[in-house]
């Protein structure tokens, strides 16, 4: 089932010239009284349409950061953001949500539902935002592709953990983004569930959508394209994620 | 799914919550809207109630203006008598339609400790006096009917004895026999709890129960309160020719006869109106009051479950809301809970108005009208949108407060 239509609803066509996402010694610091903090270091970073890309790295090293910077939900302290070729670091807040709508979709470790909605309308609530009325024929393929169409009408409450992760992922895809950021998707579920959620990535990804995945999970990280190491603020692209992970232990 | 949906949801996921909102907003607003419709509802039947009476202005012994309001239109007893005659002097005053003399007075029954009033009337003048009046019965004229002590009764009054047209009232203390001719048909005012004589007939018992002196000749334009005048009156009902000329008429009658007070029918209402008036004042104080504190609530409601929503409202944000979006969202859960709290205010207030009509009836002792509070479209479309408008100054806080959501910090894995 072809999900990802690769088209954002400004018409922009998939495989536009240039990176989805480009950082250019991009840094952020947080200040804690007196103290500096140093979440990102002078980040240089391209993801290209269709890139598989996982972040792997402790607790704290500045993984979301990076993500809520090229998920325009934070502004670099210096450097540039460049989302599809558009400069997001100088936009106002309504234009950055308007490219979070149009152009990111958003995953999470916590799924976020609204219990009192139902499947169906858990995932049609961006186009809420969006002003967009909701195609029940998109939304019937969209719940096809992460395996829930028979449970379009269920509440969250008579889901699993995994389905509730299905169901998230599916709100990220309904405005068609060409950019899926996952925050530890598989963080709270099962080993079983954890392969089910990432082959449903793997099988977005092949669809021609772009993802970034942030991941504690070795395997999930070692099965993604490019694999990048956060340590202490600052990226770097590793070859092997085996090699990574027994460096850590050393 | 639209914003309403997400809304309604939202509301309904802090049931508890949102009941109690509700209710308070309801509290407030069926307050509003009962003291909105009595004072409406009270107009409407004063205005009513003057063109029931068929009088311009009354004259009697000087008291106090509502004391005299109360027993135009309730059945006050006043504590001194003027003397008959006093009405043949009213008489001679040109631009009168007529002058009808009346008599009201307070009597045991022979219904155990039961006290009845009985108005005293010039029968023939009584069409006049009483235009909106329907009788079954006879209506006691001429010197038959006086003789023979027959007289009219309400229709609560015969309801709660039981007496049909024929029974004979019976007064032990005023040793009389009063045989009922005629009922005069509900008028939803308290006429129709009382006795209609003819005014000799009310005379004779009024002096028969007094237990005072009769007065001398020397006093009966103004007897002393320990007296009784020997043909004694309450009252005399005045219909002028020309409204017009009401205030001319009342002046002269004031300078020609001393010891009198004279009050129009407009003065009377505007007397009782006056009253009601303060105690709606006092109402609405309260409903301000109960207003501020409903809004207070759900204020705190509001906030509340912003506070216990915040992961969702980052959520929202991360997908793709816009700070007005939020904002939107949650002044629109406000305005749902003022909304529905106005309607339910209102249906509140319907459902209750019997039990606050018959509240009022106890407090004041002249209430017109059968139904005072009754469903005006305009009135409950007012204290909708005032408990909307109420809604969005309660949203306005916590709407502005979740729009400010830091979606990175909301959505922060814990």
């Amino acid at each position: 089932m072809e999900v990802f239509k690769g088209e954002s609803d400004r018409g922009d066509k998939l495989l536009s010239n240039g990176p989805i996402a480009r950082l250019r010694g991009v840094q952020k610091v947080y200040r804690r009284g007196s103290e500096e903090i140093h979440a990102l270091k002078d980040i240089d970073f391209e993801l290209n349409e269709g890139d598989f890309v996982s972040v792997i790295g402790p607790s704290g090293s500045g993984k979301t950061t990076l993500l809520n910077m090229i998920g325009c939900l934070d502004k670099p302290s210096a450097g540039v953001v460049l989302i599809d070729g558009i400069e997001v670091n100088t936009m106002q807040e309504n234009e950055l949500a308007r490219i979070r709508r149009e152009k990111i979709g958003f995953v999470f470790q916590q799924f976020y539902l609204i219990p009192g909605l139902s499947v169906k309308e858990n995932v049609s609530l961006p186009l809420l935002f969006s002003r967009k009325r909701a195609d029940n024929q998109h939304l019937k393929s969209i719940l096809e592709a992460v395996g829930l169409s028979n449970r379009s009408m269920h509440k969250p409450n008579q889901l699993s953990g995994g389905e509730m992760q299905r169901v998230a992922i599916a709100r990220a895809l309904v405005n068609n983004p060409r950019l899926i950021l996952a925050d530890e998707p598989t963080g709270n579920l099962d080993i079983k569930n954890q392969e089910r959620i990432f082959n449903l990535l793997k099988a977005l990804n092949r669809q021609g959508l772009t993802i970034i995945l942030v991941t504690h999970d070795p395997k999930a990280a070692e099965e993604s394209g490019t694999s990048f190491a956060m340590t202490d603020g600052v990226l770097t692209r590793i070859q092997s994620v085996a090699d990574y992970f027994c460096g850590m232990r050393v | 799914m639209n914003l309403l949906k997400l809304t309604l949801v939202n509301v309904l996921r802090y049931k508890k919550r949102s009941f109690l909102s509700v209710l308070a907003i309801a509290s407030s607003v069926a307050v509003f809207f009962s003291i909105i419709s009595l004072s409406k509802g009270f107009d409407r039947e004063i205005a009513g109630e003057r063109e029931r009476t068929g009088v311009d202005f009354v004259v009697a012994p000087s008291s106090c203006p509502h004391e005299l309001a109360s027993l135009l239109f309730y059945g006050a007893v006043p504590v001194s008598f003027l003397d008959e005659s006093l009405a043949v002097e009213i008489r001679k005053t040109k631009g009168l339609a007529f002058a009808a003399s009346m008599i009201v007075i307070n009597v045991p029954s022979d219904k155990k400790e039961d006290k009845i009033l009985i108005y005293g009337y010039q029968m023939p003048l009584l069409e006049r006096l009483k235009p909106g009046w329907r009788i079954k019965g006879e209506i006691p004229v001429g010197y038959d009917a006086i003789a023979a002590n027959n007289v009219l009764v309400g229709a609560d009054f015969a309801e709660k004895y039981g007496y049909k047209i024929g029974d004979v009232i019976q007064l032990p203390k005023a040793e009389k026999s009063l045989p009922i001719s005629g009922i005069v048909e509900r008028t939803y005012t308290k006429d129709d709890a009382f006795i209609f004589a003819p005014l000799a007939v009310a005379q004779e018992i009024a002096l028969r129960v007094s237990g005072k002196e009769v007065a001398g000749v020397e006093d009966i334009t103004c007897s002393p309160r320990d007296k009784i005048t020997p043909d004694p009156i309450s009252a005399v009902a005045v219909k002028v020719d020309d409204p017009a000329m009401i205030t001319e008429i009342t002046s002269e009658l004031g300078k020609k006869i001393p010891g009198i007070q004279i009050v129009t029918v407009s003065q009377a209402t505007d007397s009782i109106s006056h009253l009601v008036a303060s105690v709606n004042a006092l109402g609405l104080s309260v409903a301000i009051i109960a207003f501020v504190v409903a809004a207070a609530g759900v204020m705190n409601s509001i906030l509340l479950t912003t506070f216990e929503l915040t992961s969702e409202l980052g959520m929202m944000r991360a997908v793709g809301a816009s700070r007005p979006d939020i904002f939107s969202l949650v002044l629109l859960r406000a305005l749902m809970l003022a909304g529905v709290g106005g309607v339910a205010g209102v249906v509140l207030a319907l459902s209750g108005a019997s039990a606050i009509e018959w509240i009022m009836r106890k407090i004041f002792t002249f209430m017109p009208g059968p139904h005072l509070i009754a469903f005006d479209p305009a009135t409950a479309l007012l204290c909708i949108a005032v408990s909307i408008a109420l809604g969005a100054c309660a949203g306005l806080f916590p709407a502005w407060m979740a729009s400010r959501v830091n979606p990175i910090e909301a959505i922060r894995n814990e």
